[in-house]
């Protein structure tokens, strides 16, 4: 019988003390191929459990610590490299995702490996930007004019940008979604809510709430889902942290209503609640389902089945089929009709040179 | 139960299941339907212990699905159903699983430092000959774990941070091209795999470990020393100390994953290099090389 | 080059050292995630301005007199800091105070 593992693991991580030999040796790799390894491990240490498991599957858990641990370095050097070149400029980068996490000691942070670093600046200074960051070193990839085309005027971001001896990538970002998509959340509210980052003066992140809103927004507007159960354990965790913070759910249902983001919100918190056991507020949920979507119902199950393993003794059947139909719901989001049906056709005539499969962040 | 406990036809029908392989620390459940593969594993892994329940990766060589099937076959390595490298010839099964168990431990066994060397023990004491590809070291490896010396590994030094002692990894060692006679007269009583031709790597051969590699598998060693060798034809033999500043930039700069342990990787290859004596070997012939190393080992004993 | 040359260490280098009191040392900087081999007199420099920045070259010479084998004479000493200062400079590891600075150094690496 196929088991979904890594969820059975997130949605209570003392669930790992009830797993045989032969159940560790599916959950390693289940969660090896989810990029979920790492944070079993720091969940599992941070619940005192790591002695419990298994010494040979133990090992696993560690050599992933190790990898983890040793982002933290590389990503505070790259930051810093960012926020020089920058601020010569009189630009603060809002950091975003995984680079926030990091920079911001969140546990979100914690055994989440990523490589690209992605930030948030004004449009109005998106050339001069451009200018800045190519005159310290990053080059612009994805060279056809098409591409170029794609990224700068159809969605909310310069091409991927390299830097030609670090060899780290580098995504600027000027909205939260793209331009051409039917959620339009408005940059100049982000930026106003956005706060500086504690012990790192030059550098900013994105208020609490829209944190979760943008991490909401880009899982379930975006068009790939290899990462989805990471993204939604990252949201689990925000979540758990924050609500911390006394007002925290009004807070956040206040931005969603101001950004036009509460359809994201309503996804996030729903799923978050069903697979991961977070524990929000029974009101919560309900004001943010008035929301749904009448196709919501139909997608229910695509959602449940993409937003878990991928690994072959996980999957189950029909998974392909909804991360398909999933994919075209949300390009259908990000770009008009006609506009779509150009970009699918072109995509179908040439193989699209993304990054070398490297996860986003 | 060993290998060796199991008749071909039982070892092949094991191998379409799964084959819990045991190797040092790390057990790998092999796939295949491939019959040099089988009789590769029957050669170099007779006495190795076959599992079950867990496996630290799960690999299979199998033929593509594809016209390739038929047409010069060829063979892939799959690491847990994705495909890691390209695909070889179908006469080069064997050589593939054990570059592919090798890319298996330096992707992800990372509680580890590895460095790339090979590396042996006698006395308890480690001596590591870390080198890049074209230095000679796994013939000098191959040549030393016949006479006297405890084959730990001819490829991966795997190095316990916290301990700073190498853990063995017994597999067979890997040779090619001029080695892989040298070798056979060397060692006459040594076990070879057929000689593969036309590798990436040109001609290539596997020679078992011999049985004490595996029936102290569990045995780990101390630091000793690091010797950087270089075989150059003709040469004179020339066995040089080295500052341990030296040793230790040598361990560095031949580790897979020294930038993952950072700080404490280098406090650790620092204290490691402490304890070990550094030297840089040239040599022409085997012979003498071998002559170098004992030398070394009666000396520092 | 003038002996009023001033340098101090790149910020948050975060050095360890391994020092066998050899003729070579390993360093290490956790920012920049690089070790280097370094002759154990340019070692010392680098120690040198790590524990005590800025530092002229002058007070580089005369820190470093003592650490060198007898009969060493300011020429030697002189040529090493020619040598050693450009060559940190270039990799990241220190930066001229730009008012003591003379002719154009090479650039550094970005």
């Amino acid at each position: 019988m196929k088991q979904d593992l890594v969820r059975f693991a997130l949605n209570d991580i003392r669930r790992i003390s009830q797993l045989s030999l032969h159940d560790w040796d599916l959950l390693v790799r289940q969660a090896r191929s989810a990029d979920l390894l790492a944070r079993l491990a720091v969940l599992a240490r941070a619940a005192g459990l790591l002695d419990t498991v298994p010494a040979q599957a133990r090992m696993h858990l560690e050599s992933a610590l190790v990898v983890a641990e040793a982002q933290d370095d590389a990503v505070h050097r790259e930051v810093e490299h960012v926020r020089v070149a920058l601020n010569a400029i009189g630009i603060t980068p809002v950091l975003l995702k995984g680079g926030a996490y990091l920079m911001a000691g969140l546990p979100a942070a914690q055994g989440r490996l990523f490589s690209d670093l992605d930030i948030l600046v004004p449009q109005a200074r998106l050339p001069e930007i451009e200018a800045t960051l190519m005159l310290n070193g990053w080059a612009t990839t994805h060279h056809d004019p098409y591409d170029q085309r794609y990224y700068r005027q159809w969605m909310h971001e310069l091409p991927p940008m390299q830097h030609i001896r670090r060899m780290t990538v580098l995504d600027v970002h000027h909205a939260i979604v793209p331009t051409t998509a039917d959620l339009k959340p408005d940059p100049a509210a982000l930026f106003a809510a956005a706060q500086p980052l504690p012990g790192h003066p030059g550098l900013s992140v994105l208020a609490p709430a829209d944190m979760v809103l943008h991490s909401a927004t880009h899982l379930f507007y975006n068009e790939e889902f290899s990462h989805g159960l990471r993204d939604i354990s990252d949201l689990d965790l925000l979540l758990r942290h924050f609500m911390q913070t006394p007002d925290f759910w009004a807070e956040l249902l206040g931005r969603a209503r101001i950004l036009g983001l509460m359809r994201p919100l309503h996804y996030c918190l729903r799923y978050c609640s069903t697979l991961l056991a977070t524990p929000v507020p029974a009101a919560v949920l309900a004001e943010a389902a008035r929301a749904q979507g009448w196709s919501d119902p139909l997608i229910h199950r695509l959602w449940l089945r993409v937003l878990a393993s991928t690994h072959p003794t996980a999957r189950r059947r029909g998974t392909a089929l909804a991360s398909l139909l999933l994919y075209l719901r949300a390009h259908w989001h990000r770009m008009p009709a006609g506009l779509l049906l150009y970009h699918l056709c072109r995509k179908s005539l040439r193989p699209r040179a993304r990054s070398d499969g490297q996860a986003e962040v | 139960m060993i290998v060796a406990d199991l008749p071909p036809r039982d070892l092949q029908a094991r191998l379409k299941e799964g084959l819990y392989l045991r190797t040092g620390p790390v057990v790998s459940c092999i796939r295949s339907h491939s019959p040099q593969l089988a009789n590769g594993i029957a050669l170099h892994y007779a006495g190795h212990r076959i599992e079950s329940g867990f496996a630290d990766f799960h690999v299979r060589i199998d033929r593509p699905d594809n016209l390739r099937r038929w047409f010069r076959p060829q063979v892939l390595f799959h690491f847990d159903d994705t495909p890691a490298f390209h695909p070889l010839p179908a006469d080069q099964a064997f050589p593939m699983l054990e570059w592919g168990l090798n890319w298996c431990v330096t992707n992800h066994c990372h509680q580890y430092l590895i460095i790339h060397a090979a590396v042996l023990e006698r006395d308890g004491k480690a001596l590591l000959l870390p080198a890049p590809p074209g230095s000679g070291k796994s013939t000098l490896c191959a040549g030393l774990a016949h006479r006297g010396w405890r084959l730990l590994s001819d490829e991966l030094a795997l190095i316990a941070p916290a301990s700073g002692h190498v853990v063995p990894l017994p597999r067979p060692v890997s040779l090619k091209n001029r080695s892989i006679d040298i070798l056979k007269r060397f060692a006459p009583e040594a076990a070879f795999s057929p000689t593969v031709k036309d590798t990436i790597k040109g001609a290539v051969a596997h020679m078992r470990a011999p049985r004490a590699a595996l029936a102290r598998a569990d045995e780990t060693a101390a630091p000793g020393w690091i010797v950087l060798p270089k075989y150059a034809d003709g040469a004179d033999l020339k066995l040089q100390p080295l500052t341990r500043a030296r040793g230790m930039m040598a361990l560095i700069e031949n580790a897979f994953n020294f930038d993952l342990h950072g700080q404490r990787g280098f406090n650790a290859l620092g204290r490691f290099t402490d304890a070990c004596r550094c030297y840089k070997l040239e040599y022409g012939s085997l012979e003498d090389a071998i002559a170098a190393c004992e030398a070394l080992a009666t000396t520092d004993a | 080059m003038s002996s009023a040359e001033s340098w101090r260490i790149a910020d948050n280098l975060e050095l360890a050292w391994q020092d066998w009191d050899e003729d070579e040392v390993v360093v290490f900087s956790r920012r920049l995630g690089h070790s280097l081999l370094l002759s154990a007199p340019a070692a010392r420099i680098l120690a040198f301005l790590d524990a005590d920045s800025p530092l002229t070259r002058a007070e580089l010479a005369e820190r470093l007199l003592p650490c060198c084998a007898a009969g060493t004479g300011q020429a030697e000493i002189t040529a090493l800091l020619d040598q050693t200062l450009p060559e940190f400079y270039r990799i990241c590891l220190i930066e001229p105070l730009a008012e003591s600075l003379g002719p154009p150094l090479a650039t550094p690496l970005a």
